[in-house]
């Protein structure tokens, strides 16, 4: 408001430069399957574009982004992985408390309601804010990093590609780390092109008794076509007692969701090993040992569910050239 | 010859119509009696007491009378911090011809801009005003140092916040105002830090019951001088 008139007299001023710069942002619509629910993420309040998505890639892939320029984004999220850290248990890297966690699959994230396997983020756009942190600092650091990335030339000219404005704000550096982070959407896996009555597309004996098991005992949560309902639940792992980590609780206070985590997706289950929000099982075989303990599961019907959850990987995915390490 | 055209343009856009006129808000961060300076030190309790961060969100600014509002500013979000002198004092743009009795604000940010992603200008994550860790805003922001906390280094800090209920921790301030061109608003860290036991709460930076305490503590601090 204090701004008005100032603005007013500037308008005209930047009408002018803007003109000789073009920005003209490519707008990228978003595509999903037909017969998917619709995105949660608001894009109207962050629309995609090409400029925009460049750009959150190259941030996703540039230590800058740690208070101390040692570790990006991809470090702990491997696309090749279903962007986790593979055979890491708990991530390594900055911070006290993301150290707790083992590293979360990124996928589909469009369609999520909450972020962190306790939920502790709300939104797509600020989730990013713990990893860049020092939780130490609340936030300070994270200016810290905005002035970073504002010193750098090359940065100048992509933010004024996507937004507008050359000078990096931390509102354009999240949303373009969202907009990078909303197309990892895997959707083409051998479940789905059987889903869709694809020619050629079947699952075998084995993997339809699989399916068949996997809707009755597991579907509920982990529930189709996203894999999870977006849910918090128990799933009976009892608590690591060196790590006392009482998930939901944290966020809630509510002694209700104590033990409770985030349903995670089991899309390319097959390539995100160690398992569970601590990763405490190296294998898929040790995930259904854990499961046959409350659900009926004989060794048969286990060798069926591993054969229908190998289904849910995603080749075309998880090799995607679009989402790799940006080579200019 | 630009300059001059540049110039007509601003007079043009930027001289208000006569409907309207300009209402300053300013905001005065007091210890009891004395103006409240950074890093200077004041009297709590008989010992020395110390601010280093004076910071708090005022948004959706209102004008009621008689218990009706009149005015609500657009996209009012103004972050205030001691340490910016130019924060401290804003302008409002009212129809000349209003009328009210009191001032309405939210001390803090509401639940929805709180879940809808990164946001610009004032409510920018970087402002330092947003928990990384858990989502959402710090409404307000005090830390200084005395004496009577029992902290490593004698420091505190609260970092109010959290959206949730039913622990949310906006708070709504009604003041009374004069029918003067400038409102001086006097925030009283004197009063929060007189009904705060430094031994014992010295510092909060996370949700819950006691930040919504606290909550209720800073919204009292604030006043308004009706002359
Ligand atoms: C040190 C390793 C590490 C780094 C670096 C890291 N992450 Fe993560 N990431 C994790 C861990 C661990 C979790 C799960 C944390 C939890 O649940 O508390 C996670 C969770 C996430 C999630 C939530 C996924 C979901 O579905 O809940 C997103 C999104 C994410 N990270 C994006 C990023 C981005 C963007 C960056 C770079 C700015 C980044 N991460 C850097 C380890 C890391
Ligand atoms: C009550 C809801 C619920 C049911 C039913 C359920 N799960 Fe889970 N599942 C979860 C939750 C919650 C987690 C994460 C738990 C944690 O990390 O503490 C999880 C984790 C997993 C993981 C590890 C995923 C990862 O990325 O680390 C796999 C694999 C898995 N479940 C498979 C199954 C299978 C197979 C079934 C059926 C036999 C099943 N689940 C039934 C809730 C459920």
């Amino acid at each position: 408001m204090k701004n008005k008139y100032l603005l007013a007299c500037l308008l005209p001023l930047l009408v002018l430069v803007a003109a000789r710069l073009p920005y003209a942002p490519d707008p990228l619509p978003f595509r999903y399957p037909e017969g998917w629910p619709a995105p949660v993420y608001a894009f109207d309040k962050n629309p995609l574009t090409r400029e925009g998505v460049a750009l959150g890639r190259r941030l996703f892939y540039d230590p800058v982004l740690s208070g101390d320029s040692s570790i990006s984004c991809s470090n702990c999220h491997l696309s090749y992985t279903a962007f986790t850290h593979v055979d890491h248990a708990l991530s390594h890297g900055i911070g006290d408390s993301i150290g707790l966690r083992n590293s979360a699959t990124l996928v589909n994230l469009a369609w999520s309601r909450s972020f962190m396997w306790d939920g502790a983020a709300n939104h797509l756009d600020v989730q990013a804010l713990a990893p860049i942190s020092d939780p130490d600092e609340m936030g300070e650091n994270f200016a810290h990093v905005v002035k970073k990335v504002q010193r750098s030339r090359a940065y100048r000219g992509l933010f004024y590609q996507a937004f507008g404005d050359s000078n990096a704000t931390g509102q354009h550096l999240l949303q373009a780390l969202a907009q990078f982070q909303l197309t990892f959407v895997s959707a083409n896996a051998r479940y789905d092109r059987v889903m869709r009555g694809e020619a050629g597309a079947a699952f075998s004996e084995q993997e339809q008794k699989g399916y068949a098991l996997f809707r009755t005992h597991c579907g509920s949560c982990h529930q189709e076509p996203l894999f999870t309902s977006g849910d918090f639940a128990r799933n009976g792992l009892p608590p690591d007692s060196l790590l006392k980590d009482m998930g939901r609780m944290r966020i809630t206070g509510n002694p209700e969701d104590s033990l409770k985590f985030k349903i995670p997706t089991l899309r390319n289950i097959e390539f995100s090993y160690p398992y569970m929000h601590d990763g405490r099982f190296s294998s898929l075989q040790q995930v259904l040992r854990h499961y046959a303990q409350r659900i009926p599961l004989s060794p048969d019907e286990r060798t069926d569910l591993m054969a229908f959850l190998l289904t849910l990987s995603d080749k075309e995915f998880l090799f995607n050239p679009n989402l790799s390490y940006p080579r200019k | 010859m630009q300059s001059l055209i540049f110039l007509w343009i601003c007079r043009s856009v930027a001289v208000p119509p006569a409907a309207e006129k300009e209402i300053h808000i300013r905001f005065r961060p007091v210890f009891q009696e004395q103006t409240l300076v950074l890093g200077q030190s004041y009297e709590l309790k008989g010992q020395p007491v110390r601010i280093e961060t004076l910071r708090f969100y005022v948004s959706q600014i209102a004008l009621i009378r008689k218990g009706k509002t009149v005015w609500q500013e657009a996209n009012s979000y103004h972050l205030v911090d001691l340490a910016e002198d130019t924060s401290l004092f804003f302008g409002l743009t009212l129809p000349s011809a209003i009328k009210y009795d009191s001032l309405h604000f939210t001390l803090g940010i509401d639940s929805l801009t709180h879940v809808s992603g990164a946001m610009g200008g004032d409510l920018d994550p970087s402002k330092g005003m947003y928990w990384a860790w858990q989502s959402g805003y710090i409404n307000f922001k005090l830390e200084g140092s005395s004496p009577l906390s029992t902290a490593r280094g004698h420091g505190f800090q609260y970092h109010l916040g959290g959206y949730m209920p039913p622990y949310a921790s906006a708070r709504s301030i009604s003041l009374r105002v004069p029918k003067a061109e400038q409102w001086t608003i006097r925030v009283n860290v004197g009063d929060f830090l007189a009904h705060t036991d430094l031994a014992e709460a010295h510092t909060l930076m996370s949700p819950g019951a006691r930040a919504s305490a606290l909550s209720d503590r800073a919204a009292a601090i604030f006043s308004c001088d009706e002359k």
